[in-house]
């Protein structure tokens, strides 16, 4: 909305809930200082009924950073009030309770407190104190913030936030600071350790990352020494937008504001491109290539977010078969189809699919948030779907990443040990998932990785994990055979079976046990019954080192004339579909309805394909 | 971009917005004795506010000889050069 268009129907609304209905529209990040005063003094005045109600306590001049949060919080769609208590009254605000403290009855105390007056020898005579004498001052300070965080738990209801100390710009030692045990710089990282895990240990309060939120806007345009010179204020302007986006991600997460499923588009958010158009090999993303580095970039922090427990979803005009074949054939994406809980492929109109999604996933409308590149589609969801955010991508690629970052609609306070297990699954991905797609040099990186397999019969305790492998890969599996523990149990023990599970590890650690391959001896020639990878370990030639050493045992040895083997199609094994033809075997039969293959490789035309980078040790 | 017309209006306007006064009604010889927003608080509102919108830069002792809108609107004009 206009802004000038904006303050002439502030001038006239006389409806707190108009106003705020209109501030909902209204970019926070596009308003100037002069504006958010004006619009914060005419919403005061109409007196909305606040949904959060923010207690400012300390020994600095906050203002006018609650006119800021109040506006922010109402761009985000929440009505907040504020109290701002009397300048280093933060203790008699708690303790006495005649306080305006207590009238107000606060759902949030932030306690921001400057060492310039709290600590006055820190900030100004930081050189003229020895080791111990700083280290006393720390204890101090902490204590200090220790006792007035239970008095203010015990005091209130509210949940508590305590910012911490911004190091400062410059150091008192200069450079030589940095060599000295107990410097400037070492005092401030422990003594905001301290207060971060005070505040973790103390139910019902969490800490205000200040330091980190200075250090992003920048400490020399963060803080003002005229201003606080002036009035004690020392949060120049350019800190305050920040600093209200920031409190304001702390009330998402306290109000329940938070939104449960990210929905994104593909052609041109999820990859560069147009997949109808440029093909599955065509679409931009992965290393080697400006615009496809940072859609890599782009989904790890999706990656992120669903780590971090946010349902994922697809709403994309587009062929599924299109689609299907891009996750298929990139693997180096960080994103899997399987990452997204709810897939709207099709020719609808993206509110409908939005709809389903929500339906399929059993939450409300409201708790999607939609981004997309195109503005005729993102305009026509925030027309047929006020209730969902819509985000519309920058112009430049290089940007989606800052801009899902800035997106407050995911944060919560803690996340739970099942997120949390959720989490490491994907870690391993996440820190290799990377050169796959390189057009570079593949060799180099496959190289780099160090990766080592041990090739190995299988024992009892692998039972479970063999028959993990057998139902839940989907990619590197050749036959999809869903063996059930029984059969696995049969193959481990009978002498029909040879089955050899493959643990991989590489430079960034263990990734497990994470192959395997089943050789039934039944027939006149052995036949590889089943070949399963993981898909984690994908894409690094590991097949090319197991089938080496099959063929080392079973043909090349002299022990068998050929060795035959098997190739079912199914909706997600593409990757696998010409795996035997690039190891050298001949396919001897082809169902013509189901798409399988029958491969057949005799011992006269065995041979090793190269691959240096992998070291493949046996167990006998 | 900002004529000096223009910038005499913006100015104007920034200042009525924080002093909750009507455009119409400032007055070169106005002080915070004439209008009743014109506390500290708001005053260094108005200095930051100005200082966002010119990226210009009010020195200490500009912020204090401030004490009229006249005296304001001819430091603007001086660090707008």
């Amino acid at each position: 909305m206009d802004i000038a268009e904006l303050k002439t129907a502030f001038r006239e609304i006389d409806d707190p809930a108009e106003a705020l209905a209109r501030l909902a529209t209204v970019d926070f990040d596009s308003l100037k200082p002069g504006e958010i005063s004006f619009l914060h003094r005419k919403l005061k005045r109409l007196a909305p009924a606040p949904g959060a109600k923010i207690a400012y306590l300390g020994n600095l001049t906050v203002e006018p950073l609650p006119d800021y949060v109040d506006i922010r919080a109402a761009c985000g769609g929440l009505a907040t009030a504020s109290h701002v208590g009397a300048f280093g009254q933060h203790y008699q605000e708690v303790m006495n309770p005649a306080s305006g403290l207590h009238a107000f009855a606060p759902d949030l105390i932030l306690l921001t407190l400057s060492l310039r007056e709290l600590a006055p020898d820190i900030a100004f005579r930081f050189s003229s104190l020895d080791g111990e004498q700083r280290a006393a001052e720390r204890n101090r300070i902490v204590g200090h913030v220790a006792d007035w965080l239970a008095a203010a738990k015990n005091a209130t209801q509210a949940t508590i936030l305590v910012a911490n100390f911004p190091v400062p710009a410059a150091l008192h030692a200069g450079i030589a600071d940095l060599n000295d045990p107990d410097g400037e710089r070492a005092f401030y990282a422990r003594l905001n350790l301290d207060i971060l895990e005070l505040c973790r240990e103390t139910a019902r309060a969490t800490l205000f990352d200040l330091d980190r939120l200075v250090a992003r806007v920048g400490t020399e345009r963060a803080f003002s020494p005229r201003l606080t010179f002036l009035a004690r204020r020392e949060w120049d302007e350019h800190l305050l937008p920040a600093f209200a986006g920031e409190l304001f991600r702390y009330l998402v997460a306290l109000k329940g504001l938070t939104r449960k499923c990210l929905v994104l588009d593909l052609d041109n958010t999820l990859w560069g491109g147009v997949v109808g158009e440029e093909g599955p090999d065509g679409v931009k993303v992965g290393p080697g290539d400006p615009v496809g580095e940072a859609f890599l970039a782009f989904q790890h922090g999706i990656v992120a977010l669903k780590e971090r427990g946010v349902i994922l979803g697809i709403a994309s005009k587009n062929n599924p078969a299109d689609v299907e074949e891009v996750f298929a054939r990139r693997p180096g994406m960080p994103l899997r189809l399987e990452d997204f809980s709810a897939v709207q492929v099709n020719w609808n109109h993206k509110h409908e699919s939005l709809k389903a999604i929500a339906a399929s996933l059993n939450i409300g409308i409201d708790s999607l948030v939609f981004l997309d590149d195109n503005p005729v589609e993102c305009g026509m969801v925030r027309e047929m779907l006020p209730e969902v955010k819509v985000v519309q991508m920058p112009d430049d690629p290089a940007l989606y990443l800052d801009c899902l970052r800035a997106l407050p609609w995911f944060e919560r306070l803690s996340i739970t040990g099942e997120d949390r297990a959720k989490a490491r699954q994907y870690l391993e991905n996440q820190k290799r998932d990377v050169a796959r797609e390189t057009t570079g040099d593949l060799n180099d990186y496959l190289k780099s990785l160090g990766t080592e397999v041990i090739f190995r019969h299988p024992v009892e305790k692998d039972a479970d994990r063999i028959h993990q492998l057998f139902t839940k890969t989907n990619q590197f599996n050749t036959t999809t055979m869903r063996y059930s523990p029984a059969d696995v149990e049969r193959f481990m023990t009978g002498d029909r079976f040879d089955i050899r599970v493959a643990d991989v590890r590489d430079r960034f650690g263990e990734l497990g046990t994470v192959g395997l391959i089943l050789i039934d001896r039944e027939g006149e020639v052995p036949a590889i019954d089943s070949f399963v990878m993981s898909c984690r370990a994908m894409g690094r030639e590991i097949e090319s080192a197991i089938v080496n050493s099959v063929k080392e045992e079973y043909l090349l040895s002299g022990r068998y004339p050929a060795l035959e083997c098997r190739y079912v199609p199914t909706r997600k094994n593409q990757p696998v579909a010409e795996l035997y033809e690039s190891q050298g075997f001949i396919v001897a039969g082809r169902d013509p309805e189901s798409g399988a293959k029958n491969y057949r490789l005799a011992a006269e035309n065995a041979a090793l394909l190269p691959c240096d980078h992998i070291q493949l040790t046996k167990d006998e | 971009m900002h004529d000096s017309q223009n910038v005499a209006d913006e100015l104007d306007e920034i200042i009525a917005d924080i002093f909750d006064i009507r455009v119409g009604k400032l007055r070169d010889e106005m002080t915070h004795e004439d209008i009743e927003q014109w506390d500290s608080i708001n005053h260094l509102k108005l200095i930051t506010a100005i200082e966002d919108e010119y990226d210009i830069e009010f020195s200490m002792a500009d912020v204090q000889a401030i004490d009229s809108i006249g005296k304001l609107r001819e430091i603007v004009a001086r660090l707008r050069g």
